[in-house]
């Protein structure tokens, strides 16, 4: 049995990826590298610089060890080290007992030293991470519950830990007319870790859903913020069966790795339509004109003169390094889904949803907290507030990932859909009033609580008036008497009516009580 | 590095960004090859009955635990000595608004 | 100026030839002002050193300064450190901030350090003077000192011929008597052979009992920063404070030792024979070496004889294979370490601008000299692609061979014996044309480097025609108290730290 064999065992779940829907092309193999920045840390991976560089005036964020001044030496941060465990453990690859750092040795500006410190695993295992499987699901398949099985997996070669180099640009954002480019480093040395997985992926749709599942694990695990600035960016590689693989470097939005996997996709069958042998190459994504274009190679390109960095120690992490960092680390999004379905009692769907976005699920929990009724919290957020938000989002269509969720939470508070479920639980109150009502504190800002003061002030207390509205109810529909002695919802049906003549102002517990009476009598 | 041509010292100088007078590159060349051939002594190394190595075994360890804490001030005590935090701001040889000024890509 | 009328103009003029712990002796006891001391090493230096050429840089103004303060320390009872005005003069190699840090490069022609390495900051604490950066041979890559953008440093007991390298100019400064300590470093013998040729004591420390924060690197795993001296205390006071553990170097004290407290002693010669050392003589490798030194070197064995010192014969395997697996590592590991030198953060006086990026690195590199530039290309070959297993693989096989055979060495003895250099000093230029010619030269000192064990050069005597030997001794790793204690021994018996060049 091959370690990926007892692994999928282990997990319980099918290597095969299944074909869903016709459109997947077995010739197709695409791979990613994705090169994910550990935002949350503090410093960089090798100095105490600011790791968030953003906003920071040019080189103001660099000391002797990131500009690489003659003399440094790199300090590895150990909550680098932590962070990047975390990531392997949730994509369940495999940590060594000893991990050892690389240089990669290559010449550009943007590298202080003209070499990057990263991981490589040609001489020895020295990556903190390898042999991973993470399964993912099509959102059409989840839907349909008795086809949940469908789900499709994607193999991780192998996680490493790297520093980012620093930034080039050009005046004018134009390099033609500039003859030199200026150089920033305050990025340089940022942790950097790069996923690397087997060619699993068979269309550029899987990989997006893939991309979003793995962002969204890296926000539960609180180690990178993916709607940062060129916090995520991608590698593709791309082979039609015949053809060579084709990398494609550097794309740093989701959109433009699905788009550029298409149009390569699209470039390779028609070269081989016509007999042209596709070529190992590396190319560019032009974000302007959406499409690749080949990247100037040169001869020395695969040089890298990998040799072991000898100013950092092997680091031992030891046997029960893993159970450590697995004890101590955040809720994964698969967990918290088991618990919503085991514990909380929330279907699969509901739950699938409210996981799928760390923001939305931690707003689920704070409100909670507050008030603890699962069910009817979860059906205040996704039947009501996210689709309200989705309308929202329609009327101002955006790409940007974070503006919904600012959307979405600056819209309510948890003490907003606490209120509202607690209302609808304990004083019964109509659901339609209650949406009502929750319409208006959302537009408002008002609390529900509040809001229903103001219906209840107004509410009808006075027996006679009642009285009055169900007489006309049963005068309209004579029916309902008949059919009250074999239908106990009859009732309830007859307040409905009432409460819409009222507007809801009726107090519904004194009219339930008058309406039977009236039904008795009768 | 194979015998006749210049190519492989050229090729060398590429990788290593280095310029070497076409007239100095014959005498470049003889001297490394020297060296290397020198070098080649290693194959004798493994037949002289010596017990296998696991590789790299000089590379000295250090526990996960000892490594530095996620602070932006590098707290160095007294007794540790350390220049990290004592370093003065850096001027670069060219730059213009804060950037570094390098050549075209 | 009153103490320095007090000590008479004949004592004054021979205060250059005190060593450093008896100057601090003095600036202690107010026997004499730290600020006119190192007025006289100022002048010292300018009537010597244009002999020896072995400053790159001076920081008197600075040194001056610091005089001063201490001179104001003492009057005012402050605490006083250990190197209390002592002037010390420290490699191109290692940060001073605020001086330059060349390398003796024409690439870091211009290159200010920012910051102090970790042993300047040190030497600081205990209120020692930096006086100024000294020669050596381009990134420390020769043993000569000839290959400087400086030029050659010469050796002060006969200016015709070398002093050694890489740290050519530490050794020539303490030998001629412009200053009592200087640091150097130490890759595959550069403390240990100007030390030799020069007739001072160096000292190369077990790899990671100094911080390396603030050496620009050559080759990483093998090097040490040790101090170099012409009397044995004064080696272990600066010593003591140098060493010990680091956090701005992670290869610093990580062995098994990292709790030990560094503190080294000069123990009396009787302390020093009680301790009944086993020593080996490294039989095979003295007897390889020329003549004159192998004489010297047996009667220093003689001498240790003599004093009831058990001495026994001993070989060493794979030296033969040590040497290529040396020059294998320390090329690989230049080779990278020297990338960063691209003359766009810092470097020399020249504007990237109109350059396109391949053509400006190819073009500001080629000011490397040709020896460094020959290790580079060197270095790439045995990294590039296909090569890894035939060469830096294989010499990590030998490196760890060669540490075995000392484990097994120094479960019988606790030193080792044989010559630092394997010839007498040479004449400048004589060589050089032939790479091998000068690796062969490193054969005794880059064993040390390799076992990763202390080592150190004292002078052991003198040639016919008065050219320095210098006799190596080694001892497991932070065993750095037994060198000590064997170099107080021959110090005692010899007064090597009499013999003074007539500059
Ligand atoms: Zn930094």
């Amino acid at each position: 049995m091959t370690r990926t064999e007892s692994k999928t065992q282990q997990l319980g779940i099918s290597l095969k990826n299944d074909d869903d829907d016709g459109n997947v092309d077995e010739n197709i193999k695409i791979g990613l590298e994705i090169h994910s920045q550990l935002t949350r840390l503090d410093t960089k991976l090798f100095c105490g610089c600011f790791s968030n560089y953003r906003d920071i005036k040019p080189n103001e964020n660099t000391c002797p060890i990131c500009l690489g001044l003659p003399g440094s030496l790199p300090l590895l941060n150990k909550k680098a080290v932590e962070y990047a465990s975390m990531m392997c453990i949730s994509l369940n690859c495999n940590i060594p007992e000893k991990i050892t750092f690389y240089r990669k040795n290559y010449f550009y500006p943007d590298l202080p030293k003209n070499f990057q410190i990263t991981q490589y695993n040609s001489y020895e295992l020295s990556s903190i991470g390898y042999d991973g499987l993470i399964s993912y699901f099509n959102d059409k398949v989840e839907s349909d519950r008795e086809e949940k099985t469908k789900g499709k997996t994607v193999r991780i070669k192998r996680i490493q830990l790297e520093e980012d180099p620093g930034k080039i640009i050009y005046e004018e954002n134009n390099s033609k007319i500039n003859n030199y480019c200026l150089i920033d480093y305050n990025r340089a040395g940022v942790a950097l870790v790069e996923i690397v997985t087997e060619p699993d992926f068979r269309n550029a749709n899987d990989v997006r859903l893939f991309l979003n599942k793995i962002t969204n694990i890296f926000e539960y695990l609180g180690v990178s913020d993916p709607n940062l600035e060129g916090a995520v960016r991608c590698d593709v590689n791309v082979s039609v069966k015949g053809g060579k693989k084709v990398e494609i470097k550097n794309i740093s939005s989701f959109k433009d790795v699905e788009k550029s996997i298409i149009y390569e996709i699209t470039r390779q069958k028609t070269l081989s339509m016509h007999q042209i042998s596709v070529k190992s190459e590396t190319r560019h994504w032009d974000e302007k004109r959406k499409i690749t274009i080949p990247a100037r190679t040169k001869e020395e390109e695969d040089e890298y003169k990998y040799f072991p960095e000898p100013d950092i120690p092997r680091i031992v992490l030891g046997s029960g390094y893993r159970e450590k960092i697995k004890n101590n680390m955040p809720e994964l999004p698969i967990e918290r889904l088991k618990r919503y379905v085991d514990i909380h009692k929330l279907s699969n769907h509901v739950s699938d949803i409210l996981i799928n976005n760390k923001k939305v699920s931690d707003f689920y929990e704070e409100s909670l907290k507050i008030y603890n009724s699962p069910k009817e919290i979860s059906n205040w957020i996704v039947n009501e507030l996210l689709s309200k938000t989705n309308d929202l989002e329609k009327n101002e269509p955006t790409d940007n990932k974070s503006n919904k969720q600012r959307g979405f939470i600056s819209h309510v508070t948890p003490q907003q859909i606490a209120d509202i479920a607690k209302l609808v639980e304990e004083k019964s109150i109509n659901r339609n009033i209650a949406k009502d009502i929750f319409g208006k504190s959302i537009k408002t800002g008002e609390s529900p609580l509040k809001l229903i003061e103001n219906v209840e002030i107004r509410k009808i207390r006075d027996s006679e008036t009642i009285r009055k509205y169900i007489g006309e109810v049963l005068s309209d529909e004579k029916h309902l008497i008949e059919q009250s002695s074999t239908n106990p919802n009859v009732a309830n049906f007859i307040l409905g009516k009432i409460m819409k003549k009222t507007g809801g102002r009726a107090d519904p517990q004194l009219t339930l009580k008058l309406i039977r009476e009236s039904i008795e009598r009768k | 590095m194979s015998t006749n041509n210049n190519n492989d010292i050229k090729k060398l100088c590429t990788l290593s960004r280095l310029e070497i007078d076409e007239s100095e590159i014959q005498k470049t060349s003889d001297k490394i090859k020297e060296i290397i051939s020198f070098f080649n002594k290693l194959d004798e190394f493994e037949s002289n009955g010596v017990q296998e190595i696991p590789y790299n075994y000089m590379k000295t360890e250090k526990k996960v635990d000892e490594l530095r804490d996620d602070l932006t001030t590098l707290n160095l005590n007294d007794a540790d000595g350390g220049g990290v935090e004592k370093a003065t701001p850096f001027s670069f040889l060219n730059s213009k608004n804060g950037y570094v000024i390098g050549p075209r890509i | 100026m009153g103490m320095l009328l007090a000590l008479g103009y004949d004592k004054m003029t021979n205060l250059h030839k005190l060593a450093g712990y008896q100057v601090s002796q003095k600036i202690k006891n107010q026997e004499i002002f730290a600020e006119e001391y190192i007025s006289l090493v100022f002048e010292r230096i300018s009537n010597v050193d244009s002999k020896i050429n072995s400053f790159i840089s001076k920081n008197h103004e600075s040194a001056l300064l610091k005089a001063k303060q201490i001179d104001k320390k003492i009057r005012n009872n402050e605490k006083l450190g250990s190197l209390l005005g002592i002037p010390i003069g420290i490699k191109d190699n290692i940060s001073v901030l605020g001086l330059k840090t060349t390398c003796a490069s024409k690439m870091l022609q211009e290159y200010v350090s920012p910051y102090n390495a970790t042993v300047v900051d040190r030497l600081e604490k205990q209120d020692a003077l930096i006086i100024g950066k000294l020669n050596m041979d381009e990134f420390g890559m020769g043993t000569s000192s000839e290959f400087s953008h400086y030029g050659a440093v010469h050796n002060p007991w006969n200016q015709d011929y070398v002093a050694g390298g890489s740290s050519g100019g530490s050794a020539a400064a303490v030998s001629s008597l412009q200053i009592p300590i200087s640091l150097g470093s130490d890759t595959g013998g550069s403390i240990r052979c100007p030390s030799s040729f020069c007739s001072v004591i160096g000292i190369k420390p077990t790899y990671g009992l100094v911080s390396r924060y603030g050496l620009v690197s050559y080759s990483n795993s093998l090097e040490q920063i040790g101090p170099m001296a012409r009397t044995i205390i004064d080696i272990a006071m600066t010593l003591n404070t140098i060493c010990g553990k680091d956090s701005s170097d992670s290869t610093s004290t990580t062995a098994a030792t990292l709790d030990q407290q560094f503190e080294y002693k000069i123990n009396t010669v009787d302390g020093v024979l009680g301790k009944n050392y086993k020593v080996g003589i490294i039989d095979n490798l003295i007897l390889s070496s020329e003549s004159q030194v192998m004489e010297t070197v047996f009667k220093k064995i003689d001498l240790l004889k003599k004093h009831g010192f058990d001495v026994q014969k001993t070989k060493i395997n794979y030296s033969d294979f040590a040497l290529a697996a040396y020059y294998v590592i320390a090329t690989a590991e230049a080779s990278s370490n020297l990338s960063r030198f691209d003359n766009i953060r810092y470097g020399f006086s020249h504007n990237p601008q109109g350059y396109e990026w391949n053509s400006y690195s190819s073009h500001v590199r080629s000011n490397f000299g040709d020896e460094v530039k020959r290790r580079i290309l060197v270095g790439s070959f045995v990294l590039s692609a296909g090569y890894y297993g035939k060469y830096y693989l294989k010499a990590q096989k030998v490196r760890n061979a060669i540490k075995n055979e000392f484990n097994k060495l120094f479960k019988l003895f606790d030193v080792l014996i044989l010559p630092t250099m394997p010839i007498l000093p040479f004449k400048i230029g004589e060589k050089g044309a032939k790479p091998l010619d000068l690796f062969n030269l490193d054969i005794y000192t880059i064993l040390a480097n390799l076992a990763g064990i202390p080592a150190m050069s004292i002078p052991a005597g003198f040639s016919k025609k008065g050219l320095p030997i210098g006799l190596q001794i080694l001892s497991n790793e932070f065993n750095e108290q037994i060198l000590i204690d064997i170099a107080t021994f021959f110090e005692n018996k010899d007064k090597f730290n009499e013999w003074i060049p007539n500059i």
